[in-house]
């Protein structure tokens, strides 16, 4: 008897732990039509040198990129519009991330940003829209992450609802089981 | 680690190991029993379990697969069990995709069935230590296989996203080690208290 307890305080203190998903995620954010962003699996670690493919959302493959340390990326599209990022991790793991680097208006093309130097009223405004939206991506950035990372968490209560189903599905079949061969009554 | 998503592999392999994976698992559905019901449910529980949590490990994370120790206890029927267990985590954590359930099931389920099969005539009660270290050897090897499954079914569908071997090394031979230890622990215990429980001595139980 007290050895059984053991084992299942044994087990319980297993789960207490910080339970960690494993899962591989692209972590991308859009300023001024680049995409910078990282790789990262949830529970730690970053890939290095994995592969990203970069296509539109139609299939057609625009470019391929690699990690660098720390599972860093950046990329510049020839044009703004949607794109689908698929990483690689070199290991078996994948990962999609679906992102638009149209959203922003008027500046999002860094061929405009280049020649903005000349004090033009248009071009000042644009850079004030630039300006604006790099210091927001920057604000949120730490937002956007902690999302991501809190997205992939294995929670406890979804594990304790999953050995629910699990004994609720034993008790399922046992009971086909027993109306089958009559036994029981 | 095992976890292959929606969409990478393409339609003859993932439609080849669905089948098998289907084959294994109604193999498993036919020879589950009434009395085995509640020892299925109890390993599809510790598999979903065990492969949910994973502990950061270096520069990645592993989570353990325990195919090998799976295999030992149930026989074909791991397969129904890891299937539960897979399904599960599919629709609740998004591990894996649901299309690739199949193949899934195939590269986690099959190589600690196939090896506990062959180790299971020398696992007796009598000689525990003989009885951890095959035990302990299958579970490694039933990771190791798995591995080799997984990028042998990414290479096949898609050549540019082949797995790097070393990489693929360097990340599954610690988990092997921990899958070993973690087996043989199991095998001895369950040989002192319920050696049944793995097939060690079905003719002292219940079975003639």
């Amino acid at each position: 008897m007290i050895r059984r307890l053991a084992s299942i305080l044994a087990a319980l203190a297993f789960l207490v732990l910080p339970a960690e998903a494993h899962r591989l995620k692209l972590f991308a954010q859009v300023t001024g039509g680049t995409i910078a962003g990282y790789a990262f699996y949830i529970g730690g670690g970053r890939p290095e040198g994995a592969d990203i493919l970069v296509a539109t959302p139609d299939g057609n493959e625009i470019g391929r990129l690699k990690t660098g340390t720390d599972g860093g990326f950046s990329f510049t599209p020839p044009q703004p519009g949607r794109y689908r990022l698929t990483l690689a991790a070199g290991d078996g793991h994948f990962a999609n991330l679906d992102i638009s680097t149209d959203g922003a208006p008027a500046v999002a093309s860094p061929t405009r940003a280049a020649p903005s130097a000349s004090a033009l009223p248009g071009d000042f405004d644009a850079r004030i829209a630039q300006a604006v939206d790099a210091a927001v991506a920057r604000q949120i950035r730490p937002l956007l992450e902690a999302y991501d990372a809190a997205e992939g968490r294995v929670r406890f209560n979804d594990l304790v609802g999953g050995l629910g189903w699990i004994a609720g599905l034993a008790g399922l079949w046992a009971w086909f089981r027993s109306r089958r061969s009559g036994h029981g009554n | 680690m095992a976890h292959i998503p929606d969409g990478v592999l393409s339609l003859p392999v993932l439609a080849a190991a669905t089948l098998a994976g289907a084959g294994g698992l109604a193999l498993g559905v036919r020879q589950l029993g009434d009395r085995d019901i509640p020892r299925t449910a109890l390993l599809a529980a510790v598999f979903f379990i065990a492969s949910s949590l994973a502990v950061p490990l270096g520069p990645t994370s592993v989570h353990l697969l325990l195919g090998g120790l799976i295999g030992l206890m149930l026989g074909w029927k791991a397969f129904p069990a890891i299937f539960v267990g897979l399904l599960l985590q599919a629709l609740l954590f998004g591990f894996g995709g649901l299309t690739v359930l199949g193949v899934d099931l195939l590269n986690m389920a099959l190589p600690g069935v196939l090896l506990a099969m062959a180790v299971r005539p020398f696992v007796r009660a009598g000689r525990p230590a003989q009885a951890a270290a095959l035990a302990g050897g299958a579970g490694a090897l039933s990771v190791l296989i798995t591995a080799g499954l997984v990028g042998l079914e990414i290479a096949l569908s898609e050549p540019s996203f082949a797995p790097a071997i070393g990489v693929m090394a360097l990340a599954y031979l610690p988990l092997a080690g921990i899958e070993a230890l973690v087996t043989a622990f199991v095998t001895l215990y369950l040989l002192k208290v319920k050696p049944e429980m793995i097939g060690a001595s079905a003719f002292i139980g219940s079975s003639p």
